[in-house]
């Protein structure tokens, strides 16, 4: 019964990995397109000038004119800068949260089968564990796809040399993840007793999510409003993940003010028990 | 082609018409002394109707010892040796028949009589000749 | 030992009864055809069977044991609605069965499919109403069940289908499995099933063997001279269901005894006493209709 889920899950990466492989393709594509026609005519006048121009927002290539040619070449190489890991594993971790929603109300999804998944041998334990299991490796396997992508599209720019693996990447990717496990098992949790309905949750938590973040800087309405929302971002994964970049060193903040391996352990400790009540949910729902 | 004719809607139970009709089998000779019948499993999908049926009027034809049953064997209609049990049992349903009709003639009014006359009119036509005395048929 | 006990089954929502006090069994190899109409409790009562539903009340087993997940290695269960997964083909289902159950023949999958002309690389999104259950019938009895609980096995099927599910049934029940099956179709039931059960209104109004019945259930019919009239005692006859009474015509629906009754009505020297069969059909139909007192004028 688990072939159901491997079949799923399977779509929906497959579908994820082509969107994000022809958007990452496009991008770099008309960035290497832009380097490539881009050149600047020179007299000797010009020699030793480093012309810069701008390929996409923020970023820029750069080119010196060489002796005896009459354009010059760009490329991105030549400017000192680095691509933290951190940032990669970050953009992967968001990325893989839109999966994990996707994947969350897998659970829902069998309760209105008539009782398809429940009248087979299989017990709805195993069954149901077997289910978060295909789609906690779809997840990761979304993060890892992404970043292998990340790693290609810097390859292809030929920017690879900028790669920058400082340590506190781990710590990014271990709460990114966390926080899309934590959100997946949030909307397992909350849909696998349900018999129908499971995708109005999706969207209804991608809001709640978002604009429970803003909310917290709400002090003006008093401290009983504002320690609510301090409860309800507790259970906001996008409360505990967030990205900051300083000196090229990319890590993450929560909003609670956790330390990232805090964050770590209430993401991945929430995920965990928020899948055991779904499972628990799942074992008493009546289809 | 399947010998028997049986009709699930009626109001008459399965097993009886079943049971009826491989004895008409036998009266007629379509079903010869020692002919074996289908295997229940093997009638009941011919049929279309359930095996527990069939087993069952493949028991009372037994019963009446119209057929004979050898484990392994299987059911086989019974030899010249009991063909005196199957006209018995034919006349039985013979006898069902005609005390039906004369019931149904009664329940309609008509008195004892003029069912016999009814009757006897109708033995010359199904019989034509072999009854002395047969008044004329009116216009 | 029954394959199938039911025993005082009963689940209340609210305030209403979907399945009250009803105790059904069914023998091994027997098939029972459970009727009823629309709301009579029916799929609710399989639900409570397969543990889909939380009863209320009462016992359920299946050869002798509450059900498990084991239970469903040698039963196959067909629900009312389609349950298949749209975006998947009819191969990805097999493959599923094949991947789900031990038993699962992949030849006779193969045998079933083309029975009902099933094309294995369409989605079931793109398959008709009468195919996808066609897909779910096969599914069924691909795994070579001993035990069959089918909730309405040919809605949205034509009628030679229809014949194919009916031959399936009949076929796996006279080799040993036990069928317990719901439908509308009357015609289904009087030919596939050997025991009948009437459920109304989440009760059952009507249980035993079919042949039996259609032998015992039956209209004694008594045409008198003048105003008809029933004899003292009648009406309150347990073998009676009702008695009807028109002008000159008494007729009394009986459960048994239709022989005695006529003779106690031929005692009371009509013009004619008649009896009449009843088929399943109106034995049903007399079964549920509703609120028919125990004697009154038609």
């Amino acid at each position: 019964m688990g072939y159901v889920e491997y079949l799923r899950a399977r779509h929906a990466f497959t579908v994820f990995a082509i969107v994000l492989t022809a958007c990452i393709a496009f991008t770099d594509f008309s960035i290497l397109y832009g380097i490539h026609n881009a050149h600047v005519e020179h007299s000797s006048a010009n020699r030793d000038t480093t012309y810069t121009i701008s390929v996409a927002p923020g970023s820029k290539a750069h080119g010196k004119a060489a002796d005896d040619e009459d354009s010059v070449p760009i490329s991105l190489a030549d400017k000192d800068f680095t691509v933290p890991i951190g940032m990669l594993f970050g953009v992967a971790a968001y990325l893989a949260m839109v999966l994990a929603t996707i994947l969350g109300t897998s659970l829902n999804k069998e309760n209105s089968r008539g009782g398809f998944a429940f009248t087979k041998p299989i017990s709805r334990e195993r069954l149901a564990l077997t289910f978060i299991g295909i789609d906690l490796a779809a997840i990761v396997a979304a993060f890892s796809f992404t970043v292998l992508l990340g790693l290609a599209s810097l390859e292809v720019l030929g920017i690879f040399g900028k790669l920058a693996l400082e340590p506190g990447a781990a710590a990014v990717a271990a709460v990114g993840l966390g926080a899309a496990v934590m959100w997946y098992g949030l909307l397992q949790a909350a849909t696998s007793m349900r018999v129908a309905g499971g995708g109005l949750f999706v969207g209804l938590s991608w809001v709640l999510f978002f604009i429970m973040l803003p909310f917290y800087a709400i002090t003006f309405l008093g401290p009983i409003f504002h320690g609510l929302i301090v409860a309800i971002d507790f259970f906001n994964p996008l409360a505990y993940f967030a990205l900051v970049s300083h000196d090229d060193i990319v890590t993450t903040i929560s909003l609670l003010g956790f330390s990232p391996g805090t964050c770590i352990a209430i993401t991945w400790s929430l995920a965990t028990a928020a899948c055991i009540a779904a499972i628990y949910g799942w074992k008493r729902v009546e289809v | 082609m399947t010998i028997f004719l049986i009709d699930p809607r009626s109001g008459v139970p399965l097993y009886i018409q079943l049971v009826d009709q491989v004895k008409r089998a036998v009266a007629l000779g379509t079903l010869s002394p020692g002919e074996q019948l289908p295997t229940v499993k093997a009638l009941a999908l011919d049929l279309t109707i359930n095996a527990n049926t069939v087993a069952r009027a493949y028991r009372e034809l037994e019963r009446d010892r119209v057929i004979e049953t050898s484990p392994g064997r299987g059911s086989f209609v019974r030899t010249e040796s009991g063909s005196g049990e199957v006209r018995r049992a034919i006349e039985d349903v013979g006898a069902s028949v005609l005390a039906d009709a004369v019931r149904e003639t009664r329940s309609l009014g008509i008195g004892h009589a003029t069912v016999r006359a009814l009757f006897e009119r109708a033995l010359e036509r199904w019989f034509p000749g072999t009854l002395p005395d047969t008044p004329p048929e009116e216009t | 030992m029954n394959t199938i006990s039911i025993r005082n089954l009963t689940k209340r929502y609210g305030e209403q009864l979907a399945v009250d006090a009803l105790s059904l069994d069914v023998a091994p190899g027997s098939v029972c055809g459970l009727l009823g109409p629309n709301g009579a409790g029916k799929s609710t009562a399989f639900k409570c069977l397969l543990g889909l539903i939380r009863p209320t009340a009462g016992d359920l087993a299946i050869s002798g044991a509450p059900v498990t997940p084991a239970t469903f290695e040698t039963l196959a269960y067909l629900p009312e609605k389609n349950t298949l997964y749209e975006w998947m083909t009819v191969k990805e289902h097999f493959e599923l069965c094949r991947r789900t159950y031990a038993r699962f023949d992949a030849a006779r999958a193969s045998e079933l499919a083309a029975l009902f002309k099933l094309d294995s690389r369409k989605k079931i999104k793109r398959l008709s109403k009468g195919q996808a259950t066609a897909v779910a019938i096969a599914l069924a009895f691909a795994i070579r069940p001993e035990i069959l609980v089918l909730d309405e096995p040919s809605s949205g099927l034509d009628p030679i289908f229809q014949r194919t599910v009916l031959d399936l049934i009949i076929d796996a029940a006279a080799g040993g499995a036990t069928v317990l099956f719901s439908s509308h179709q009357i015609g289904q039931v009087e030919r596939a099933a050997d025991r009948v059960a009437v459920l109304r209104n989440g009760k059952l109004v009507l249980e035993g063997n079919l042949d039996t019945l259609k032998g015992d259930e039956k209209i004694v019919e008594a045409v008198f001279e003048m105003d008809a009239f029933s004899p003292n005692g009648l009406a309150s006859d347990p073998r009676v269901r009702r008695i009807v009474r028109n002008g000159r015509i008494l007729r009394a629906y009986v459960r048994s005894g239709s022989t005695e009754i006529a003779a106690e009505l031929e005692a009371l020297h009509p013009k004619s006493v008649s009896v009449y069969d009843l088929t399943l059909e109106d034995i049903f139909l007399g079964a549920v209709s509703d609120a028919a007192p125990a004697s009154g004028d038609a």
